[in-house]
C-alpha cells in the first residue's frame, strides 16, 4: 500500500507550499535524490530552489547526502544555505 | 564552561554577562558582545529566525567549543534568540572569560564571525517592501576566512 513521506522545509524553501509538504513513497527505501525529486515536481518555484546545490538534506538530525538511501517512513528536511546568526 | 543555548524568549545581556562572570572564577576579564536587530531606517519591521530543533543549537556547541579550545579561555558563552524579533531588540549575546584579555578578546572575535556565517539560523526580515531572506554578505565569508589555519598556523592573524 502506497504511503506518504513527511518533508519539512526550512527558510525560503517553505515560501511556496509551507513547512510541511508530503510525497509519495514513504513505504519504500530510496536515495535522497529521489525524494528531493519527488518534492521539486509538487510545484515550480520549490523545483528551482531545490535545484540549488547549497540546499541540503537532514535525516534524523543529520546532513545526508544526495546518495544517500533514506529508509521507510523517515520523514526528510531540506535546509537551505544558513543566514547565520 | 560552555554555554551555548537557543533562547525563544526574551534575551536578557546583563543577565547572561553576570551568569558567564559569575562561573570564571580563575577568569582574569571577560569580553562580551551583543547583538541587535537593526530598523534600517523603517525598512524593517521584525525579523524573523527561524531554526532547525538540532542543527541549529548543535551550531552554537560547534562554535562555542572551537573557541574554547582554541583560544584556550576558561569560559564561553553564547545564547541566541529564536523566533520573532523586534528592531533594537537583543539577538545574540556572545563571551568569553580568560585569564588574560588578549585571548577573551580574540574568543569573542572569533565568536561571532563563525556566527555570522555557519549558526544554523534562517533570518527572515519583514517590512513594508515585503520579506526578505538574508543570507551571509561578501564581508561575513571576509570575516570568518580570517580564522582558517594552515598547517596550525592562522592565517591573516
Amino acid at each position: 500500500m502506497s504511503r506518504e513521506r513527511e518533508i519539512t522545509l526550512y527558510g525560503k524553501l517553505a515560501d511556496p507550499l509551507g513547512e510541511r509538504v508530503r510525497v509519495a513513497g514513504g513505504e519504500q527505501s530510496e536515495t535522497v535524490s529521489n525524494v528531493r525529486a519527488r518534492v521539486a515536481a509538487l510545484e515550480p518555484r520549490l523545483g528551482e530552489l531545490l535545484a540549488d546545490h547549497r540546499v541540503r538534506a537532514c535525516v534524523e538530525g543529520m546532513i545526508t547526502a544526495d546518495g544517500a538511501i533514506v529508509k521507510p517512513d523517515l520523514s526528510v528536511e531540506f535546509i537551505p544555505v544558513v543566514s547565520g546568526g | 564552561m560552555m554555554r551555548a543555548v537557543v533562547r525563544h524568549g526574551r534575551l536578557d545581556p546583563a543577565a547572561e554577562l553576570a551568569t558567564l562572570t559569575g562561573e570564571s572564577k580563575e577568569a582574569g576579564g571577560v569580553v562580551s558582545f551583543v547583538g541587535l536587530a537593526r530598523e534600517e531606517d523603517g525598512a524593517v519591521a521584525e525579523l524573523i529566525l527561524e531554526h532547525h530543533p538540532v542543527l541549529t543549537e548543535r551550531s552554537l556547541e560547534e562554535i562555542a567549543t572551537a573557541a574554547l579550545e582554541r583560544f584556550g579561555v576558561n569560559a564561553v558563552s553564547v545564547v541566541h534568540r529564536a523566533g520573532r524579533i523586534m528592531p533594537g531588540e537583543p539577538i545574540v549575546f556572545a563571551g568569553a572569560a580568560a585569564r588574560h584579555r588578549r585571548e577573551a578578546f580574540l574568543a569573542a572575535d572569533y565568536l561571532m564571525d563563525m556566527l555570522k556565517t555557519r549558526a544554523a539560523f534562517w533570518k527572515r526580515e519583514d517590512g513594508p517592501a515585503g520579506p526578505r531572506w538574508i543570507e551571509p554578505r561578501d564581508e561575513d565569508h571576509s570575516d570568518a576566512a580570517r580564522w582558517r589555519t594552515e598547517n596550525g598556523r592562522n592565517i591573516g592573524r
